[in-house]
């Protein structure tokens, strides 16, 4: 093995030069200096580039200085020679000692004449490329001749290699341990594994099975149970890159992070929560959940629905394994062109986004025929589809809207790598390509919140009912609207691009249909506040509580969004951070729509009910963190979303200590949450077949359910005798 | 009972508290200036009452509903296995759906009349067009007369007092967006069309322009000058190249 390794570096000493360009041998004058001596590099002679920079900056000048010491004839006349080349930037002599060599290495090889023989230091001017996203690589090879102006025999060379990265270069270190934030990035991936592997192990379940039976289940409980894994890992993640976020504004001009990182954890946050964490999660309940409140026995495809969750985990790490290999990706999670293009992005972030998306839109479309399958062929006899369960009918909307969008995202993705790794010309400025992302991008993403939504509104329209001991006000009529709000959310993606420079008629058409989006989610909205009347709420009952605040926190979000939908008030609004502080009002009211989810089924899925004391301190914790994290927000109508510092005098600094105060609030909470999750797998109060006297199926079995759900002699609808 | 009644007091005056305030800082934030600030500010101040309003409504609607309207026996309480029962009333939905609707394109109009204002600059005699093109990270800018320079090294914006000027914006690399806060005014830069805007400045001074786009590494470096000047000094810069 050493042997082949030094024949490597034989060879490679050998050859570089001449793949370089560098002639071999003696008399060819005009290619420059060549290596005396013959045979190999010695090391009695030492060959230094001195004068570059750590990192250059595009455009500069250097001045550099390549010195020769040992060797023969120390000093004196004819006793040295040089030659220096760079893949980049250009060479100027400083004086007659040195000379460009002319073709074809015309400004990126520099070599000494004939008055520069008897010297053995050297200095040339280097102007850096314009372009400062290269390394660029410096090779010196340097002459110790003896002075007999004869041949080259005696005289003895080596050479110097240096390697500089440019300012903007993404091909840097692949992690920067110097960097405070790397180390917690680190951490905390770390650590959420961490968390996440102890949950697993601690699951009862876990105890009786094999890792070979997890690796290859196609149960839809056991792969509901991967996905809740999977996501709460993701969650994780999320939430600690936001928290570096609001570490890094927490005071006006903190250095904490650069530029870059910032945007690449900007971009890595909202792709992961939106696309990996808070989406996924809601499947963990709708694989676990809608076979068995539909009354059968699994998925209509159990294997194709394991498919769906190893491609969305191996997607998720795709997306983030940017982090490794020279930065994730950095655009934002709207990938607008042409930032994204080769050009402005040369680094592997966004290809390896680009790929873990297309896993990702290949799991949603396995899903989303799965689930299609199942809800609309596989209920039990006597469950007409009026009367399914409010949480099947959300995600039946929710995969009808996947299946429409989707493919828009993968079409979208597949031309943006075309244009990265293909050279293809989709999103070229010239054919207008960056309207053209918006139109294709926007298509997928503006129904993408709904198909966020809609899952944490299932959950609110099972829990409240079931908690306040009435049914559901208006049920035909939330469906409706349910169908209404889907059919709309596909018409108005132009909303997100109100003053790119679109048809103007075009665009009022999409402020009436976005302020219409509004009527739909109005009457879900007072229909699930009106259930409450006359009814015996038990706010004793953590979910309760938790979807109560949830519709609270919405609320913010949906009257501030429509203002957003105004076409004037969106010129202002457009891009800042009151923006922000809406979708994560809308968003976070979901996440907590979800996390009110998990304690209702949590009894379910693990036989035991979660802490309700624990339960909640979480929920105050949370509550109180995300409006002290989002309220501040909001007035800061004039600040650029994504900006890593802002100055003091822009008078920001009080709302952003608010906010970062909140977000190391919220994630308090989610610790605890963690906690409790943890504890109450082992020492929570055992919970029976059906802790909430709830009405759906899923109540009519054990806890956790047997593997085939019911037996053959289960009938729909159970009497109310037979309970 | 009496407990849990406390909590959602609580739970729910906080929440409307959040809200006032949150609506409320906005005021607190830098003053506009010029005509377009007096058409938003206005706009704004009409959605941010209505929000108050409706959410002050529907905060109170679900107050009351959970602490005076509550049955100690529901008749209908469900159980397992049970068919989901239908509640309430479908002409009560068709009024509320006609409500909301109504109210929701009134609010269009409004809407409407502010961005033809926006958008239709309303030209005089002195008025021209500054071509403005977003660089990663500043701003280039080209007068009719042929003066052209960047803000890269600090240099302001230049525009008269008074004068409607229009700007035409494009990307010169990347997706930048053109945005004097203080002004109200906000023109995307794509690097594929140019996007007109205009701004007619009413009090001299210094503002600063902001890229709303998120456009690189040093997007928050992204920052430019606008100088509004008096008129005579505007001119003599103009014409001579070196008023300042």
């Amino acid at each position: 093995m050493k042997r082949i390794l030094v024949l490597l570096a034989i060879a490679l000493v050998v050859f570089l030069p001449a793949m370089e360009g560098v002639s071999n041998g003696i008399g060819n004058v005009d290619n420059g200096c060549n290596c005396h001596g013959g045979g190999s590099a010695s090391e009695q002679v030492n060959v230094v580039i001195s004068g570059i920079p750590d990192v250059y900056n595009g455009s500069e000048t250097y001045q550099l200085t390549v010195t020769i010491t040992g060797g023969p004839n120390e000093g004196g006349s004819n006793s040295g020679g040089f030659n220096l080349h760079a893949n980049g930037g250009t060479f100027t002599p400083l004086d007659d000692h040195t000379r460009l060599i002319s073709e074809p290495n015309k400004g990126v090889e520099i070599t000494h004449t004939t008055e520069g023989n008897d010297v053995r230091e050297w200095n040339v001017e280097w102007i850096a490329p314009i372009d400062d996203t290269n390394e660029i690589t410096f090779r010196a090879y340097g002459n110790a001749v003896d002075g007999d102006g004869v041949n080259s025999a005696g005289d003895l060379w080596n050479s110097h290699i240096v390697t500089v990265e440019g300012l903007n270069s993404d091909g840097g270190p692949i992690l920067d341990l110097t960097n405070l934030a790397w180390w917690l990035i680190i951490i905390t991936i770390l650590g959420s594994v961490a968390a996440v592997v102890l949950l697993m192990i601690r699951n009862p379940a876990v105890d009786k099975k094999t890792v070979m039976h997890w690796l290859t289940t196609t149960n839809h409980k056991d792969i509901g149970m991967l996905y809740l894994w999977t996501t709460l890992l993701f969650t994780l993640i999320g939430l600690a890159l936001s928290l570096l976020i609001r570490i890094q504004l927490i005071v006006p001009d903190n250095d904490f992070m650069t530029g870059g990182l910032f945007n690449e954890a900007v971009t890595m946050h909202g792709a992961v929560m939106v696309l990996f964490a808070i989406s996924p999660m809601s499947f963990a309940f709708a694989n676990y959940i809608v076979p068995i409140q539909i009354g059968a026995k699994d998925m209509a495809f159990p294997r194709l629905n394991a498919m769906s969750f190893w491609l969305i985990l191996f997607g998720g790490l795709v997306a983030a394994s940017g982090f490794f290999f020279g930065g994730a990706a950095d655009a934002g999670w709207t990938f607008y062109s042409p930032l994204t293009s080769i050009e402005y992005s040369p680094g592997a972030g966004i290809s390896l986004a680009g790929a873990g998306l297309v896993l990702l839109i290949l799991s949603v479309t396995f899903s989303t025929i799965n689930f299609l399958v199942t809800i609309l062929q596989m209920r039990t006899p006597g469950m007409p589809l009026m009367k399914m369960p409010m949480f099947t009918w959300n995600i039946l909307f929710t995969v009808i809207l996947m299946l429409a969008v989707f493919p828009a995202l993968l079409s979208a993705v597949l031309m943006l790598v075309g244009d990265r790794v293909f050279g293809t010309l989709f999103f070229d400025p010239s054919i207008d390509g960056t309207t053209w992302w918006l139109h294709i991008f926007w298509f997928f993403g503006h129904p993408e919140v709904y198909i966020v939504l809609l899952p944490g509104l299932g959950m609110a329209m099972e829990i409240i009912p079931n908690m306040v001991r009435r049914p559901l006000y208006g049920r035909k009529t939330i469906i409706f609207s349910l169908a209404v709000a889907s059919v709309i959310s596909v018409l108005v993606w132009a909303h997100h691009m109100f003053i790119t420079g679109i048809n103007p008629t075009f665009r009022k058409f999409e402020t009436i249909g976005t302020e219409l989006v509004s009527v739909p989610f109005g009457l879900i909205y007072l229909s699930l506040l009106a259930t409450f009347y006359r009814s015996k709420p038990d706010w004793k009952k953590l979910p309760l509580a938790f979807v109560a605040g949830a519709i609270g926190i919405f609320l913010v979000g949906g009257i501030t969004g429509v203002y957003l939908s105004s076409v004037a008030m969106d010129v202002n609004l457009r891009g800042s951070y009151y923006l922000v502080a809406h979708f994560h009002y809308t968003l976070g009211s979901v996440a907590v729509m979800t996390l009110g989810g998990i304690y209702y089924w949590y009894p379910k899925m693990f036989g035991r009910m979660m802490d309700q004391k624990l339960g909640y301190y979480h929920f105050w914790i949370t509550f109180i963190g995300i409006n002290l994290t989002w309220i501040p927000l909001f007035g800061l109508t004039d600040m650029p979303r994504r900006i890593y510092f802002y100055q003091e005098s822009a008078g920001w600094e009080l709302a952003h200590l608010i906010a970062s105060i909140g977000g190391f609030v919220v994630f308090a909470g989610q610790l605890l949450f963690f906690y409790n999750f943890w504890r109450s797998m082992k020492h929570g109060e055992v919970a029976g077949a059906n802790p909430w006297d709830g009405s759906t199926l899923e109540w009519a079995v054990s806890s956790p359910p047997p593997v085939h759900n019911f037996d053959d002699s289960f009938v729909y609808p159970l009497t109310q005798e037979s309970e | 009972m009496k407990n849990m009644r406390a909590f959602t007091i609580i739970f729910l005056s906080i929440a409307m508290l959040m809200l006032t305030f949150g609506s409320i800082i906005k005021w607190f934030q830098e003053p506009g200036t010029g005509a377009h600030a007096e058409v938003y500010d206005e706009l704004f101040l009409v959605y941010w009452g209505l929000g108050c309003a409706v959410a002050v409504a529907v905060y109170g609607f679900f107050l009351w509903l959970v602490t005076t309207e509550v049955e100690e026996e529901p008749i209908d309480a469900p159980y397992l296995g049970q068919i989901p029962i239908e509640r309430g009333s479908v002409k009560l939905s068709w009024s509320l759906t006609g409500i909301i609707t109504v109210f929701l394109l009134l609010l269009s109009s409004v809407t409407f009349s502010s961005i033809d204002f926006f958008e239709t600059p309303e030209l005089e005699e002195d008025s021209f067009t500054v071509q403005v093109t977003g660089w990663q990270y500043y701003w280039e800018y080209q007068y009719p007369n042929g003066i052209n320079y960047t803000g890269a090294a600090g240099e302001p914006l230049r525009i008269p007092v008074d004068t409607p000027v229009v700007f035409e914006v494009i990307g010169g690399d990347v997706f930048h967006s053109f945005a004097l806060p203080e002004h109200r005014i906000k023109v995307d830069a794509l690097p594929s069309r140019p996007n007109i805007g205009w701004i007619l400045a009413e009090e001299t001074g210094n503002y600063p322009i902001r890229c709303y786009e998120l456009c690189g590494a040093d997007h928050a470096a992204m920052i430019g000058e606008l100088e509004v000047m008096e008129k005579e000094a505007f001119d003599q810069w103009y014409s001579g190249g070196e008023g300042q």
